[in-house]
């Protein structure tokens, strides 16, 4: 068994880490920008704490994509598959921590009914109101998440990359809290004090989900669970079909599927293999997938003990 | 979706800063001292550069096109009825870290003073959030602290 990922995905692997460089790239030119006209505002710190936030998922991907190419060693001898599982678990904890946080923040706001100061600020000898030039800064803070996660996603699907997948909802997050955040501010303008914070709010929930999502995923890839679908917590239907067939090819064994990272590996309890295994013949779905199933192994039946 | 939503918003907020009056008041205080006629302004005892202070409240006047209705006391005192919102506008001498920075809204200094402390700068003060008056009182504390 090889470990350097199979050809099939290769150029989409490639196509994948550059458009992680590109958004920790876009990220951090918005991270500055934020920065420069946050202020004393508490709607725009927790808006630049996300956007650093938002950098964690496509920095643990490249990550784990440098160590899924690595061959197995004499301490790591089942290779670096899954790794991809950590970086998959740090994603999804970074994901849900920002729902939680933007759904404390808002709610705070409101407990306290503290109303947001946006002074005026001196640009080029006149006077402007800070908050356009904020609105200006989310605008750009919009515009970047909203094409990379739009690039993303077909990408995590045909890759069957979780963490992908996760950065994509990162990214939708990410988008979605910068319209927040001028509704907020153009909210505060007409004299709303409450407007960023019940923006803020509803956006919270839909990320808080994604977020819990993902974390229940990741956990049940971590405890061998059955090979779950991306972004859902039911289990995938390729590996739903995977089984079917290896209990046709095995009557009487028990089957059991796990995954690690983008990869299944399957086990069959109580048989013995034929000579060779063709792993590619078994899988049973589209065969462009088929590097899906990266391993099978067999635990062969155990002698009856006498009465 | 995504796409039509944004090109919308942002059609909408090209348009806004053409309004008049904003950033508007939550609470309302620059429409009311202009319906009014008059500001409700505390004074911190004891105050230093007095004249400084009455130049500001003299641009305020005039820019609010309203007259002050003045009232002296302790900082503590009066800095909680600005942010009850029985007050429009306290002027005094405020430490730069003081507590109150959170709970209200400090002005740029209209002058300073040094003391053993360190810089103690005499400020305007105004209720959190009220982003109008917030403006004008900004802009004429600058004017103020411009002047030799």
């Amino acid at each position: 068994m090889t470990m350097s990922p199979p050809h099939a995905i290769a150029e989409d692997l490639k196509r994948a880490r550059r458009l992680e460089f590109w958004t920790i790239g876009w990220m951090l030119s918005i991270i500055v920008v934020m920065g420069l006209v946050m202020g004393s505002s508490q709607a725009m710190r927790t808006a630049w704490i996300e956007d650093i936030l938002s950098l964690i998922p496509a920095i643990v991907f490249l990550v784990a994509l440098h160590f899924e190419g690595k061959e197995p060693s004499r301490r790591f001898p089942y290779g670096y598959h899954r790794v991809h599982s950590l970086a998959f678990l740090i994603s999804a904890v970074a994901l849900a921590a920002m729902g939680a946080m933007l759904l404390f923040e808002s709610a705070m706001t409101l407990l306290k009914r503290e109303h947001v100061t946006i002074p005026p600020i001196r640009l080029f000898g006149q006077e402007v109101w800070m908050g356009w030039l904020m609105i200006g800064a989310l605008l750009y803070s919009v515009i970047p998440p909203v094409i990379l996660g739009r690039m993303k996603l077909p990408i995590a699907k045909r890759l069957q990359d979780e963490v992908l997948h996760t950065d994509a909802a990162m990214q939708r997050a990410d988008w979605m809290t910068g319209l927040a955040g001028i509704a907020g501010v153009a909210g505060l303008g007409l004299g709303y004090w409450w407007a960023d914070a019940v923006a803020a709010g509803i956006i919270s929930l839909s990320i808080l989900r994604d977020g819990l999502t993902a974390l229940r995923i990741a956990t049940a890839e971590l405890v061998d669970g059955a090979p779950r679908e991306l972004g859902s917590n039911k289990i995938a239907p390729d590996a739903e079909a995977l089984m079917n067939e290896l209990k046709r090819l095995y009557p009487g064994a028990d089957v059991r599927l796990r995954e690690t990272g983008r990869y299944i590996h399957a086990q069959i309890c109580g048989a013995r293999p034929e000579e060779e295994v063709d792993l590619q013949a078994i899988w049973p779905d589209d065969q462009e997938r088929a590097w899906r199933l990266a391993q099978l192994s067999f635990v062969p039946p155990e002698k009856e003990e006498p009465a | 979706m995504t796409l039509r939503l944004l090109i919308g918003l942002i059609g909408a907020l090209l348009l806004l800063p053409g309004c008049e009056g904003i950033p508007k008041d939550p609470d309302g205080t620059l429409d009311r001292i202009k319906a009014e006629r008059r500001y409700r302004v505390g004074l911190i005892a004891p105050g230093t550069d007095a004249g400084k202070q009455r130049l500001f409240l003299h641009r305020v006047s005039a820019a609010a096109n309203a007259q002050p209705l003045l009232e002296h006391g302790a900082s503590e005192p009066l800095l909680t009825k600005l942010e009850e919102g029985k007050l429009d506008l306290v002027i005094g001498e405020l430490a730069p870290n003081s507590p109150w920075a959170k709970r209200v809204t400090i002005l740029p200094p209209l002058g300073e003073r040094v003391s053993k402390e360190g810089h103690v700068h005499i400020v305007g003060v105004a209720k959190n959030g009220e982003n109008g008056w917030i403006g004008l009182l900004h802009r004429e504390a600058e004017a103020v602290a411009a002047q030799p």
